[in-house]
């Protein structure tokens, strides 16, 4: 018993200190951390003005009006900043290697919404890059953020298609989903 | 003996042209993208006429075109900027007797390619559906193009100059991509957009250099005819061609006064 509290104390201090420095690390430059809250403040001011002028002609994006895309914008970025999607790839990654089939669904549909959201940075297919710069990418995630948490079964789906097609699939699922998500 | 930049201009191309198939990949990705922006508007907004619906792909071609083509499409300029400052490769230039910024933008405009044809593609597509141009839209077209150009290049150095300030200056630059992207009609048509804002913001924005990287040329060489121009967008224009490049050598001379480089 002592020994494992003696090991619990040696993560947490391991754990602590893990945090200070990443900490120090990320706010080593001053300016670049004003820079990056500005960019934040500038990124949800230019997505939400698009949002209007898009909501100014539709009467739902997807289904969502402009409150709840308000909600799904604030889950969008707290999502990024807390990294959720990092954490799901690497326990994706570390359950694919255990090869269950459901599993690898799992950890490909993970890979994909990094690729999606433009959290990525391993892949450098076409589609990736094109829809990092498109405006449905931000549609799409904004969309599927909320629901990821209670439904990856989606996802799950999703992945399958990913990881059986390759990559031009998805991308076309991606458009046809737009297509249908979009009311008028 | 030839001149530096034009050998910063082959060095920047032959760097690129190495990796062919990267060639025609940005093509299809810049097509890709603004064939989305193209589908995504004419879902907004939906017209039942044929040329309406033309009008807007010229709009968006001709405006993703004049971007990639002045360097206003991501401030990648600006990019190399903060790169040289950061990694210290600036010094290097800072000891020949060259001209530093023309030599990396140079250097840079050899590498961008990719851009300058796909840009001149869209240009010439997107101008083929334009019903007709008269010559003072024409001329007025090619002087915008070149305050454009010059508007372009100067929030480029500034936003690169950042980097003498700060070492990481990627949030910033992440900054003018996002302004500029919206209020530069590459995102929304900027008459769409400043249609839906209160008078005095849609006067505001009318008056900031944003406009002149791409809505103010496209809003010309689009002009069925002269009632169409909107001359504010064109003297502003014309007034930051003039206050934006004093500015950011300002800036840029401030900058390299703080600028340490070491050398081994």
């Amino acid at each position: 018993m002592k020994e494992r509290v003696t090991k619990l104390k040696l993560y947490a201090s391991v754990l602590v200190k893990k945090i200070v420095f990443a900490w120090q690390t990320e706010t080593a430059y001053a300016g670049n951390t004003v820079g990056e809250l500005l960019s934040t403040v500038f990124y949800n001011i230019t997505f939400l003005a698009f949002i209007d002028v898009i909501l100014k002609k539709l009467k739902l994006i997807a289904g969502y009006s402009f409150p709840d895309m308000l909600v799904l914008t604030l889950i969008s970025q707290t999502v990024f900043y807390a990294g959720l999607p990092n954490i799901h790839l690497h326990l994706g990654r570390t359950l694919y290697k255990k090869r269950s089939r459901w599993l690898v669904r799992y950890a490909t549909s993970e890979t994909r919404l990094r690729i999606v959201s433009g959290n990525d940075t391993g892949h450098t297919t076409i589609f990736r890059r094109v829809f990092f710069h498109s405006p449905f990418a931000d549609i799409y995630f904004l969309s599927h953020s909320a629901k990821r948490f209670s439904s990856i079964n989606v996802w799950a789906d999703c992945g399958y298609w990913w990881l059986n097609y390759g990559n031009s699939l998805p991308a076309l699922f991606q458009i046809r989903f737009c297509y249908a998500g979009f009311q008028k | 003996m030839k001149s530096p930049y034009i050998q910063g201009l082959k060095q920047g191309f032959a760097e690129i042209s190495v990796y062919s198939v990267d060639f025609l990949l940005g093509l299809i990705q810049s097509a890709a993208v603004v064939g989305f922006e193209i589908i995504l508007w004419t879902f907004v907004l939906p017209s039942d006429s044929h040329s309406a619906l033309l009008e807007r792909t010229s709009y968006f071609l001709i405006a993703t075109g004049i971007a990639l083509i002045i360097g206003g499409a991501r401030y990648r300029f600006g990019r190399e900027l903060i790169l040289a400052i950061k990694e210290g490769t600036l010094s290097f230039h800072l000891l020949k007797p060259i001209i530093p910024l023309l030599y990396i933008y140079s250097e840079h405009l050899g590498g961008q390619a990719t851009d300058l044809f796909t840009g001149a593609i869209f240009i010439f597509v997107g101008a083929l559906w334009v019903p007709g141009f008269s010559w003072l839209t024409l001329s007025l077209f090619l002087l915008m193009l070149i305050t454009a150009f010059i508007n372009t290049s100067a929030l480029n150095i500034m936003c690169g100059s950042v980097a003498f300030w700060t070492t990481e200056a990627t949030g910033i630059r992440n900054v003018f991509n996002q302004v500029t992207r919206l209020l530069s009609g590459q995102q929304i048509p900027l008459n769409i957009f400043l249609e839906i804002l209160p008078k005095f913001w849609s006067q505001f924005f009318c008056i900031l250099p944003f406009a002149s990287v791409a809505y103010t040329p496209t809003m010309l060489i689009m002009a069925k005819s002269t009632t169409d121009i909107d001359y504010r967008f064109i003297i502003s224009s014309l007034i930051w061609a003039i206050i934006l490049p004093i500015t950011a050598n300002l800036i840029w001379k401030r900058g390299l006064r703080r600028y340490e480089g070491t050398g081994n």
